[in-house]
């Protein structure tokens, strides 16, 4: 089955944006050097520095906005955002174009051709790879018109016959482009055929559960329902009559199958992974289950964060006369440490509540969120 | 998001994502090369390029064959034969441009440039950054550094391929980043998949536990408390009919736990169906209790313009039942009939004289019915005082 037209590969799998996000920063400081590098190294083929200048300007600018969409909690590389960082690069690479455009000796020295299509390969988990197709065809129809200028203005000279150029200067942009392309795809096709697995194994799970319930035979553990209740009613029913010994042994065995029902309430595991747990509403059990995972996951890398402070964890669940919310906190030495370890889960807080806000007050970490919804 | 999220924890799908990234990105440069070797022929009049063009596909394919190899030593194997079909296209290479009259190209031109980036790539899909890096490294040192000895047998002014090594040091540098970050992210994802795991596991044996509890409460221990306050003598149909069924139920629980409302939340069997996710978890955020039916994987087929506007209207709709209808129960019914596919969402809440109603009033956002119908929908509303409300939304495409 193939996944739903429009999606990418980092709305299926929202935690790969952290290798993303790395992967754009190395991107964007290689482009930063390569621009720079290059510029410097040929300074005898620039013919204007102003636009040589505001080429590497407006590269800055365009990584910059690309790495900010990609750092920001809310929207991420929204297609729009993406489409801005983009322009901005191709117009960066317009300019080192004609940054040199008469005085260009081979085109290979011009690092838009390769800064491009470095940020295509950076977009590929942000962004679909239908988008990416156009962009790379857009990138191709923009790098060709570059080489026919030069051709004309800056290659006259040249034994090098046109169409080498055109391949020479097509192959980075064609090469990362298309690299882009076949990421995205397959990255998305992967990670959705893994979530269709994990969905069966969910459902086999349930089926798991539900067969180890029945084996496990606790329904008829409670109350004693196979030991006491099930041969008195089938002995009452076999006889017809109720005397007044089963009138009294009913009631009794109400009573203990009343009391029995009291005490088996399902205990909540979300208490095991903290030191203590404020639930006066038993708001705990009530909540959503996606939400309770959020909440269960962030505990657990708490717990497991070296920088925890042992037995510092504390949830608190409170639920008001219109509102209900969560406070989670946690002590340490360098809070600050701790506040990076469990980062990523303090994101997916904020993707699974509608607010959630995470502050340093002291050697504290403190982690609140609004609970809308309950199961 | 949790319980449905999907995480490449073993690095399987990013891993073949690289290599067929890296099969595209070596095959353009080998291409290109392959076109401009080839273009050179009718130029010089060597017909003994040809030899070079096949040292050439020698390496493309020794590079596609190291970048889909799953065993570590058939990926070095394969580089080193990418590396040795360089080796032969680069003796051809330098030797004709010597020959050829004219200014005489250093080592460092474009020609074996392009081949050079093509073999670096050979290392990127490795599992392990250790085995990334050394596959990286050999592939440095077998191609361009073969390449140089092959123009120096030539007698070729030799020359630091300055654009090849800033390459490796770039592959390295990127391979590292998406490690590190892989490695974070692998962290992260195995934690939250344990943690929904977990949750399934409490959430499923409440849900059960619940169950059985409410039935027997409900049946067995009504029927012990009717037992109580019977009067002795023989037992009425009543009571026969209540004890047979606790007998039968109690021989085989499944039949309990088998009601409706054990299987969890609605996002659950949205896992397949992202667009519809987004609406139903608004929804279950706001609170509402949401029953998905129909054919779910035909909203998979819908272009994307189609979807966002569906999944606006959606949420819209849903919004409209907790604002407006009073009870905190919808439904979702999607019914494809190709070309066209229509979702209907419903309740069973106050309702509304629709004749005494303006179009301001609905609801319903006018914006999103026009989104509605300019994608080429169409949005039909049905409700009456005392009978709930429900919204049908047709919109082009979608499959069954």
């Amino acid at each position: 089955m193939r996944p739903p037209r429009g999606t990418t590969a980092l709305q299926l799998d929202p935690l790969a944006s952290i290798s993303a996000r790395g992967f754009l920063v190395v991107v964007a400081v290689v482009s930063m050097l390569v621009a720079i590098g290059v510029t410097l190294s040929t300074t005898d083929q620039i013919s204007s520095w102003p636009l040589a200048v505001a080429a590497l300007v407006v590269l800055a600018a365009g990584f910059g906005w690309f790495l900010r969409s990609a750092f920001r909690f809310d929207l991420g590389v929204s297609s729009d955002r993406f489409a801005t960082a983009f322009a901005l690069i191709a117009i960066a690479t317009v300019l080192n174009s004609l940054s040199c455009l008469g005085t260009n000796i081979v085109v290979r020295d011009d690092w838009g051709l390769i800064t491009l299509g470095l940020a295509l390969m950076a977009a590929a988990p942000f962004r679909t790879h239908t988008e990416l197709g156009t962009y790379v065809t857009v990138s191709s129809v923009v790098v060709l018109i570059l080489v026919v200028l030069h051709a004309l203005m800056s290659f006259r000279d040249t034994v090098i016959p046109v169409p080498v150029t055109v391949l020479v200067a097509l192959a980075p942009i064609l090469a990362l482009g298309l690299g882009s392309v076949a990421y995205a795809r397959s990255l998305l096709y992967g990670i959705y055929a893994e979530r269709l697995e994990q969905a069966d194994e969910r459902d086999q799970q349930l089926d798991a559960l539900r067969q180890a319930f029945v084996d496990d035979d606790v329904v008829g553990g409670i109350g004693g329902l196979r030991s006491d209740i099930v041969p008195f009613l089938g002995r009452v029913r076999q006889s017809g009559v109720l005397t007044e010994a089963d009138r009294l042994r009913a009631a009794e065995l109400a009573e203990g199958l009343q009391r029995a029902l009291d005490t088996t309430a399902q205990q909540d595991s979300l208490g095991d992974h903290v030191s203590v747990l404020v639930d006066e509403s038993a708001l705990s059990v009530r909540l959503h289950e996606d939400d309770r995972a959020t909440i269960r996951a962030l505990l657990i890398a708490l717990e497991s964060s070296p920088h925890t402070e042992k037995g510092s964890i504390i949830l608190e669940l409170l639920e008001g006369e219109s509102d209900r919310f969560g406070m989670v906190r946690c002590s340490s030495d360098d809070v600050r440490a701790l506040r990076t370890d469990v980062l990523p889960f303090i994101r997916m807080t904020r993707l699974m509540f509608r607010t959630a806000t995470e502050q340093v007050v002291g050697c504290e970490l403190l982690v609140q969120f609004d609970i809308d919804r309950l199961g | 998001m949790t319980l449905q999220i999907a995480a490449d924890v073993e690095g399987v799908a990013t891993s073949r994502a690289l290599s067929r990234a890296g099969t595209w990105l070596a095959c353009v440069f080998l291409a290109a090369t392959f076109a401009v070797a080839t273009l050179f022929i009718p130029v010089t009049g060597r017909w003994d390029i040809t030899l070079g063009l096949i040292g050439l596909l020698a390496s493309g394919v020794g590079v596609v064959l190291a970048l889909r190899a799953e065993v570590y030593w058939h990926a070095l194997l394969f580089t080193l034969l990418a590396c040795a079909g360089l080796y032969f296209f680069a003796l051809v290479a330098t030797e004709v441009s010597v020959q050829v009259p004219g200014p005489t190209p250093s080592s460092d031109y474009v020609l074996l440039s392009m081949p050079e980036f093509a073999v670096l790539v050979v290392g990127i899909p490795a599992r392990s950054l250790a085995k990334s890096l050394s596959l990286g490294t050999i592939a440095f040192l077998a191609g361009p550094g073969l390449v140089q000895v092959a123009a120096w047998q030539q007698g070729m002014p030799l020359a630091v391929d300055v654009p090849v090594l800033a390459s490796y040091v770039a592959v390295t540098l990127l391979v590292c980043s998406l490690w590190l970050g892989r490695r974070e992210a692998a962290r992260g994802t195995a934690l939250m998949a344990g943690a929904a795991l977990a949750e399934e596991r409490d959430v499923a044996l409440s849900r059960f536990h619940d169950r059985a509890s409410t039935w027997l409460t409900e049946n067995v221990l009504a029927d012990l408390r009717a037992l109580a306050t019977a009067e002795p003598g023989e037992l009425g149909l009543e009571h026969r009919q209540g004890i047979d069924r606790d007998l039968a139920n109690l021989a085989d629980v499944r039949l309990i736990l088998d009601a409706p409302g054990v299987h969890g939340s609605a996002t659950r069997k949205l896992a397949k169906v992202p667009v519809l996710l987004g609406a139903v978890r608004d929804g279950e955020q706001k609170g509402l209790h949401i029953r998905v039916t129909g054919d779910l994987s035909a909203v998979n087929a819908l272009s994307t313009t189609v979807s966002r506007s569906l999944e606006r209207a959606l949420v819209e709709c849903l919004d409209n039942v907790v604002q407006h209808s009073g009870v905190m129960e919808a439904e979702i019914a999607v019914m494809s009939s190709p070309p066209e596919l229509s979702v209907m969402v419903s309740d069973a809440g106050v309702g509304f004289d629709l004749d005494q109603t303006t179009e301001q009033d609905v609801g319903l956002r006018m914006i999103v019915v026009d989104n509605i119908v300019e994608i080429g929908g169409t949005v039909q509303i049905w409700s009456r005082p005392g009978a709930g409300t429900a919204v049908f939304v047709t919109v082009p495409g979608g499959y069954s």
